[in-house]
């Protein structure tokens, strides 16, 4: 089920609200200990009936792999704090632990990429198994894991509740398309967490820019994709313009997302990390990784980069360190290799800025800075869109003007024409724009920011509106991001 | 009082929450409290109704796929929220939408043109027809490929959208050549038949865009402006195109004898918008009198019988078009006995059958009064091999296979020919 689609607003959404809030508003109006506890109990009962509900309606077989990989997890936990003195016992679990969850993901993700690869090598023609990637395998593994290595490190206590610790894995917010929530994150929350009108409301606005930035931007920013994609001959402008659009759409796609998890979350007492802070306006690559994707970078900074030594063995094993971390990182967008072409692209990226041309860079205007990232994040974008290499390869002589085609063409006029105010809006909203109009409504005096509140909530559910009829106009609109 | 203006404010705040959540739930209820909608007149197609699950659908993931396409198909206010979403983008500026194409004629008018699609089946049309002219034995072939608005009104479209259509048709009709020329065994006549007449020759009817441009120049509609098909006029000209390869006399003065039926049609294209801004067609036909007295139009799936190859009570509903020869049947008998056979050449052909979709449906009108008996077959229905039946039926000399560009790409019904 996708946050974007009718069935999830019009009967899950709903559904949850009626059977969760009343919950937390009584065991609330009780003012006892019990009560809240009993609430909490309920309430998460009702969560993971949702969650798993949620998961089944798009993998109905692939819910077992989710209920078996958890299970693993919850008693490698369990044995893990067991055997706290013991540190070759604490090792095997672990090592169990990790063997299990990403075999699960390796076969289920990577068999064909990685049979594809040594046919390729060796010759060979082995039979492709195809086997159908399970949704949201790659976030929940790592949720998993990270839980398991928190446990080994005596970071977290083990989490001695089965039906708590599936709740958290299989938790619908995050669980298809991210942020990746560690255990110790949300342990709390899990058992002490308030029904309140502030987080409801907070969290369903948040929810609603996000609905509004996936339906009304991203969609149509894929649609305008879509159509330069299949533009014979495109001129060089166009072919640009097509690598911003794609890379505006995945950002907003994948932002979007993040933006409807956290803010679902909140309506239900979770306070989630920021999954994205304005990438796109990010100054250098070492900064836009501080700012995309930012639970997965941090994931592989905690538990890979760091186990293997970080920077502390010497520059030599720094780059090797960096070349694994990117290696990885990129392999986990997708098992083709443009994907690990474009993480070890912006692997490279930061180690020339770390090493070579960072304090340079430092000193250059603002604007160059921008520039100079949105460039090369941009160009990376056109290589993790194209699965097939030398599709990518035409792609690029076209862009380069190469191809003998034309330096600006129709479709630019075409694509000003029909989604100039998209293009625009996409475009200022990818830096820190809103926070500042927040700050500016919330500066004004009593009636005006009240007015100015009146018209932005009206606003709002004419947008919702008309999120429902664009999403009955065209139903089917997957996520971007269900490739991971 | 400061307590009292932060209740204000969060009030303002939090009321379009509770309106936003309100509108959910009043869709969750109207979608159950709405009685079932079996039939969209406007989309002129059967409504998913509600699947029953079971563990194989349910494992298999058609359930979901079959629920989630009746929850969109009996959304509460369906076409209101569809004309709500298509208002949206046109304040944007799209000229593109739900795969519709709006044009702009001379007069300012709109047009609403389906977007092109990548062909699928033209090498199985190909293949087809290349099939027909190997199995049939002694009737002649003709085959019509109609251009799309799409392809015809370049000249209206968005500058940016103009594409390779034109060249797409040619191209189909050199593949078709190519194809037909395989076959080897018999002549392909080249351009004008020339050595074309009993002999099971094949011709491909050229010059159909120019023929549909003079009537265009001479101030008529050649395709609906709300809906896929040509008009009758745009018929009329398309038979002014194969009259010469069928050797038909052609009636100059027939489109001053053409009857208005209808000033309210809003066609397919225009069901993916509703668009109340757009005007709505005008349908015409073409009626001889003496029809009355000698004309029977036998459908020989359904049985029915009219004296008229218009339908007129179509006209009260929303799917006006079928009008034409009574929207869709697997074969069609229409006799019009003691009409005059002679050709051009002076020879006679007293039968032909006709290989169609539903473009056809408002050219065929026009060859009733050439031909006795003609048989109308339309293959995605029809239950048998037509070449058969054509070497069955001797007094058939001429077959007229007639598609429309689009149609046949994406008809699949092309197997029943052989």
């Amino acid at each position: 089920m996708v946050f974007s689609g009718l069935l999830f607003l019009i009967f899950f959404l709903t559904a949850l609200i009626l059977c969760y809030f009343p919950v937390g508003i009584i065991s609330g109006k009780i003012k006892t200990e019990k009560a809240g506890r009993i609430g909490i109990g309920i309430q998460n009962g009702i969560l993971l009936v949702f969650s798993l509900f949620f998961y089944a309606w798009g993998e109905p077989k692939c819910v077992f792999l989710l209920i078996f990989s958890s299970f693993v997890d919850y008693i490698d936990g369990i044995l893990l704090e067991k055997f706290k003195e013991r540190p070759t016992a604490k090792k095997i679990c672990l090592g169990i632990s990790l063997l299990i969850n990403l075999s699960l993901l390796g076969i289920m993700k990577y068999t064909d990429f990685f049979i594809g690869t040594v046919n390729r090598i060796a010759g060979t023609d082995i039979p492709l198994p195809g086997i159908a990637l399970p949704i949201g395998i790659s976030f929940y593994t790592f949720q998993t894991t990270s839980y398991s290595i928190d446990v080994y490190r005596g970071k977290v206590n083990a989490e001695r509740n089965f039906f708590r610790y599936l709740t958290y894995i299989s938790m619908f917010s995050q669980l298809i398309a991210g942020p990746i929530v560690r255990y110790s994150l949300i342990k709390n929350e899990l058992t002490d967490r308030k029904t309140t009108l502030d987080n409801f409301t907070n969290g369903f606005r948040r929810f609603l820019i996000g609905l509004f930035r996936k339906v009304l931007i991203a969609n149509e920013l894929g649609a305008l994709w879509d159509y330069l994609r299949g533009v014979s001959n495109i001129s060089v402008a166009g072919a640009w313009l097509g690598f911003l659009i794609f890379t505006l759409q995945l950002y907003y796609d994948f932002s979007a997302y993040s933006d409807m998890a956290i803010g679902l979350g909140l309506m239900m007492g979770f306070h989630f990390d920021e999954n994205f802070r304005y990438p796109l306006s990010a100054l250098s690559i070492t900064d836009f990784w501080r700012r995309w994707h930012i639970s997965l970078s941090g994931w592989f900074r905690d538990y890979v980069y760091i186990p293997l030594g970080g920077n502390r063995k010497g520059r030599a094993r720094q780059l090797i360190n960096l070349g694994v971390v990117w290696f990885l990182t990129g392999l986990w967008h997708g098992a083709f290799w443009n994907y690990v072409l474009w993480g070890l692209y912006h692997g490279s990226m930061l180690v020339l800025e770390k090493f070579i041309w960072g304090r340079f860079l430092e000193k250059a205007p603002k604007f160059l800075r921008h520039i100079y990232t949105l460039i090369i994040v941009i160009f990376g974008f056109g290589l993790f869109y194209f699965e097939d290499m030398s599709a990518f390869g035409t792609y690029l002589t076209y862009a380069f003007g190469m191809a003998g085609n034309a330096i600006s063409g129709p479709e630019i006029l075409w694509a000003f024409g029909n989604y100039l105010p998209v293009i625009v809006f996409a475009v200022v909203f990818m830096f820190p724009v809103f926070p500042k109009i927040t700050e500016f409504v919330k500066n004004l005096g009593g009636a005006k920011k009240n007015t100015a509140t009146f018209v932005a909530g009206l606003v709002s559910v004419g947008l919702l509106i008309l999120c429902i009829a664009n999403l009955v106009r065209d139903s089917y609109n997957p996520f971007l991001y269900f490739r991971f | 009082m400061k307590r009292r203006s932060s209740f204000i404010f969060n009030f303002i705040k939090d009321i379009p929450v509770f309106i936003s959540i309100a509108i959910l739930f009043v869709f969750a209820v109207l979608f159950f409290v709405l009685p079932l909608r079996e039939f969209s007149e406007n989309e002129n197609r059967m409504l998913a109704i509600c699947p029953e699950p079971s563990l194989e659908t349910i494992f298999d993931g058609s359930f979901r796929k079959e629920y989630e396409t009746y929850l969109s198909d009996q959304f509460p206010m369906r076409d209101e929220l569809l004309s709500f979403s298509v208002l949206s983008s046109r304040a944007e500026g799209k000229q593109r939408i739900n795969d519709v194409i709006y044009a702009k004629e001379d007069d300012g008018k709109t047009r609403l043109i389906d977007d092109y699609k990548t062909p699928k089946n033209e090498d199985k049309f190909i293949d087809a027809v290349s099939r027909l002219y190997e199995g049939v034995e002694s009737a002649d072939i003709t085959v019509m490929i109609v251009p799309t608005a799409y392809q015809f009104y370049e000249d209206e479209m968005p500058k940016v959208l103009l594409s390779q259509e034109r060249a797409r048709q040619q191209d189909t009709f050199e593949r078709l050549r190519e194809g037909i020329a395989a076959i080897g065994n018999k002549s392909v006549a080249e351009d004008m038949p020339e050595g074309f007449g009993r002999s099971g020759g094949i011709n491909i009817v050229e010059g159909i865009t120019n023929s549909l441009e003079e009537g265009r120049n001479a101030g008529f509609n050649m395709y609906y402006r709300t809906d896929h098909h040509w008009t009758m006029h745009g018929a009329y000209r398309g038979y002014r195109a194969l009259a010469p390869y069928l050797k038909l006399p052609v009636d100059t003065a027939l489109e001053d004898k053409m009857t208005i039926v209808s000033e309210s049609f809003y066609g397919t294209t225009w069901s993916r918008v509703v668009d109340s801004s757009v005007l709505p067609d005008t349908i015409e036909i073409y009626e001889n009198p003496a029809w009355e007295n000698s004309l029977v139009v036998s459908y020989e799936d359904t049985k029915e019988v009219s004296s008229s190859p218009y339908n007129r009570e179509y006209l009260d509903k929303k799917d006006k078009y079928s009008l034409y020869l009574n929207n869709q049947h697997s074969l069609i008998r229409i006799d019009n006995p003691g009409v005059d056979l002679t050709r051009t050449d002076g020879s006679k052909r007293r039968a032909i059958a006709i290989i169609k979709d539903s473009y056809a449906n408002s050219l065929i009108p026009l060859l009733i009064d050439r031909y006795e008996t003609i048989w109308v077959f339309d293959p995605r229905y029809y239950r048998g091999s037509i070449v058969e039946w054509v070497n069955e039926h001797p007094e058939v000399e001429d077959v007229l296979v007639l598609y429309n560009l689009a149609t046949m790409d994406n008809d699949r019904g092309l197997g029943a020919i052989y």
